[in-house]
């Protein structure tokens, strides 16, 4: 036979092989195998040589000793080119190839991928391969009817919509948020109070006000057996035990997959029954049920797929070498307790409005209680206080001689503070037993100092008189400049001018360096024209010259108009020397010389 | 969390397999409930209880999956397989047919299950006349030695309890 004739003949029976070699691949197929061809990017017939030793070795369970003869016939090509599908095998890893006499040892590389893993992860790819696939149909179409158009673009809109939505929302609950920090109304700080206490932004709180729902369990389920992992409800638990409530679930699920789905992976998504729903997840070793009542937004959505795989993560080995031992799940309960309890508060709207006014009703009413508590509480320890305070003077009275001390007393919340003088350190003592045995005092603060009370009063009382005959100096000074002032009116004027004006300024100059003397305003008139006319000018003119002194700043209960009785003026002493006057003069008093 | 040297609480899965009516649920009810009812109501698709039991001072909580034994069902029911920690293969000493569809349902909880025991209870001896030799009996239905058998009946509660306690020591390697 001719060179290029055996080279066909070459090239023809390579084509059988590799014909060949696919279909006993697909016979072959299983996840691992399929992982290797992808990950070593291996050729059809090292994809057999692979497949068959993978049978040979109980999917990589054993170890076994052939030859390479046996090897080729099993694969269907020659010694020689086994020999090099063995050594490719055995340069990436894959499997080890040993001499061991006459023929050859073969063990797997222990891999630490589970067949779970991988077949997720195949499914994912061949989910992105069906995506691109649908854009690059979807690219080289120039014209697409609507409902192809909507069949082409769903598989790539949906997670794109969805992925869209959950960031309006979330925008959205941004939004309201910085609205809610601006907003000074006090219904809205029930959120503020609700996002500090649960830690999740007050805009998302009200977004669920608007779209309640709640989760009522949780259940975390071995994926084969149904066993039941981790449980956590919002109520006590119910009548059925949820340990065979979740060997149903996962009974209900086996059965769907089984009888209505073409491909295994594809998973239960969902079980709804009235206003309740079973939303499930699945991981790879188990499955999270999640009970929830009402209407779950897509950020829920989100949360659960978050849930699911963080629980995954963080316990992956605890779950995949989950032998029923039921005692080493316990990191799996305080997530799920806490999953639950983050969505077991049911936004209710019929706490909207009225129950917000209640609440604040509620609040006023504490508030007033407790002012009223706390001024109730300050009236009795004043009226308590005062009342002390007059037993322990009669006390003070009753017990110790009024001339041997000199206090004075403040109670405060029954505790007597006592200051002043005592004549000696036994007064002082004798002081102090007598206030701390009145009733009602609950504390004593003697300050009170030792000195010679006599000599003290003595010295009080010649201080009293000296300053006593300095004010008799002062008024007498103060009445000799007073009295050289007459302010006369024009006639039949009765309001002050400029010149009257000029006067009751200087009497109020005269007047204030002596606070404690008082005033007679006189006026002085002569015996022409009727008493009456001159008894309402006179009147008249003292009460101008009164309002001018105390608009000046004298006090008013100082300042004493003088009845115009001229029986009255003419026998009063001081103004007898002044009856040929005529006009407003001022004459200065004691307070008690009236 | 680690084993602190108390007494364990462990959940395993086990099945019931096999033909309609040969006495898996009566079989339930009487070790879990202890109770017997002549009355029979056929199962749909699977039904799950539950019991607990002590085994040396640990606690073993089994969870049964009857599974129907219509034949409608059988699809379903390999899935239902998948994850136990054991299986019980029931067979009516009345009904000889029943007995014989033993093997298959054996290599099936073994496909789904590889290495994970099983037990035969050969049930009804309440309503045979005479002793049955239960190695004679296995033989002649085609069921593989190896496995522990146990002939019981419902009604009287014969060797119930043993069959249970059984497989759950296999179950645990004791």
């Amino acid at each position: 036979m001719g060179f290029i004739a055996l080279q066909r003949k070459g090239l023809r029976m390579r084509k059988e092989i590799d014909i060949r070699a696919l279909k006993r691949i697909d016979e072959l197929d299983n996840p691992y195998l399929r992982h290797f061809v992808r990950r070593h990017n291996l050729d059809d017939r090292e994809a057999l040589a692979l497949g068959v030793l993978m049978e040979q070795t109980d999917h990589m369970r054993l170890a076994i000793r052939t030859s390479y003869s046996m090897i080729a016939r099993d694969v269907g090509v020659s010694t020689s080119e086994a020999y090099r599908l063995v050594q490719a095998l055995h340069r990436r890893r894959i499997l080890e190839s040993r001499t061991d006499g006459e023929l050859i040892r073969i063990a797997f590389y222990p891999i630490k991928e589970t067949v779970d893993e991988i077949r997720l992860a195949y499914k994912n790819a061949r989910r992105l391969d069906v995506v691109e696939r649908d854009l690059r149909f979807i690219k080289g179409r120039d014209y697409l009817p609507r409902a192809d158009l909507f069949d082409d673009i769903y598989p790539l809109m949906g997670s794109l919509i969805a992925r869209k939505m959950s960031e309006a929302l979330r925008s959205l609950a941004h939004y309201i948020d910085k609205r809610l920090e601006a907003a000074t109304s006090l219904r809205l700080w029930r959120y503020r109070v609700r996002s500090r206490i649960s830690g999740v932004p007050a805009g998302e709180l009200m977004l669920r006000d608007t779209l309640p729902f709640i989760v009522e369990e949780l259940f975390i389920i071995e994926k084969k057996s149904g066993i039941l992992m981790a449980h956590h409800s919002r109520k006590a638990e119910g009548e059925v035990d949820r340990d065979l409530v979740s060997g149903m679930l996962t009974a209900i699920r086996d059965f769907v997959k089984t009888s209505f789905k073409e491909k295994r992976e594809d998973e239960v998504d969902e079980i709804a029954y009235g206003e309740a729903r079973i939303l499930i997840r699945a991981e790879p070793y188990f499955y999270a049920a999640f009970v929830v009542t009402g209407n779950p937004d897509i950020e829920f959505n989100l949360e659960m797929d978050r849930f699911a795989l963080e629980l995954h993560r963080a316990n992956r080995s605890l779950v995949r070498s989950f032998n029923g031992d039921m005692d080493s799940l316990e990191p799996l309960r305080a997530p799920v307790r806490g999953f639950v309890e983050r969505f077991s508060t049911l936004p209710s709207e019929e706490r909207e409005g009225g129950a917000s006014l209640r609440s604040l009703k509620r609040a006023g009413a504490v508030v007033a209680v407790l002012l009223i508590c706390l001024l109730g509480l300050a009236i009795y320890h004043s009226w308590n206080d005062a009342r002390i305070r007059k037993l322990t003077i009669a006390r003070l009275a009753g017990t110790l001689p009024v001339h041997m001390y000199d206090v004075e007393l403040k109670v405060g919340r029954g505790v007597v503070t006592a200051t002043g003088m005592a004549s000696s350190e036994d007064i002082v003592r004798r002081l102090g037993d007598a206030l701390a045995s009145t009733p009602g005092v609950k504390g004593v603060d003697n300050r009170v100092l030792v000195v010679d009370i006599e000599r003290i009063s003595r010295f009080r009382g010649e201080m009293e008189t000296i300053r006593k005959r300095m004010d008799a100096v002062l008024l007498a000074q103060t009445r000799e400049e007073l009295e050289k002032i007459v302010i006369r009116f024009p006639i039949n004027v009765a309001e002050l001018g400029k010149e009257q004006d000029f006067l009751v300024k200087r009497i109020y100059e005269i007047i204030r360096h002596h606070p404690a003397a008082h005033l007679d305003v006189v006026a002085f008139a002569d015996k022409t024209g009727s008493f009456e006319i001159n008894k309402s000018l006179a009147e008249r003119r003292v009460a101008a010259v009164r309002a001018g002194l105390i608009a000046r700043g004298i006090e008013p209960s100082r300042v004493h108009p003088f009845p115009f009785d001229p029986a009255l003026i003419e026998s009063d002493p001081r103004m007898a020397a002044h009856l040929d006057e005529r006009g407003i003069m001022i004459f200065a008093r004691m307070a008690e010389e009236e | 969390m680690a084993w602190n040297g108390g007494p364990l609480l462990i959940q395993k899965k086990i099945c019931l397999l096999g033909d309609f009516a040969v006495g898996k649920t009566s079989l339930i009810r009487r070790f879990v409930y202890n109770e017997f009812s002549e009355s029979y109501l056929t199962t749909i698709g699977v039904h799950i209880t539950k019991k607990e039991m002590l085994l040396g001072g640990d606690r073993l909580v089994l969870i049964i999956w009857d599974l129907a034994g219509n034949d409608g069902f059988q699809k379903t029911a390999a899935s239902y397989l998948a994850g136990a920690a054991g299986a019980i293969f029931v067979g009516d000493l009345s009904r000889s047919e029943t007995m014989s569809g033993i093997p298959s349902q054996m290599r099936m909880f073994e496909e789904s299950n590889p290495g994970s025991p099983g037990v035969i209870v050969f049930n009804k001896t309440d309503l045979l006349p005479g002793p049955v030799n239960p190695m004679q009996t296995s033989r002649e239905a085609g069921i593989p030695e190896g496995a522990p058998v146990f002939l019981t009946s419902c009604k009287t509660g014969e060797n119930v309890g043993s069959v249970f306690d059984s497989l759950a020591g296999l179950i645990l390697g004791r």
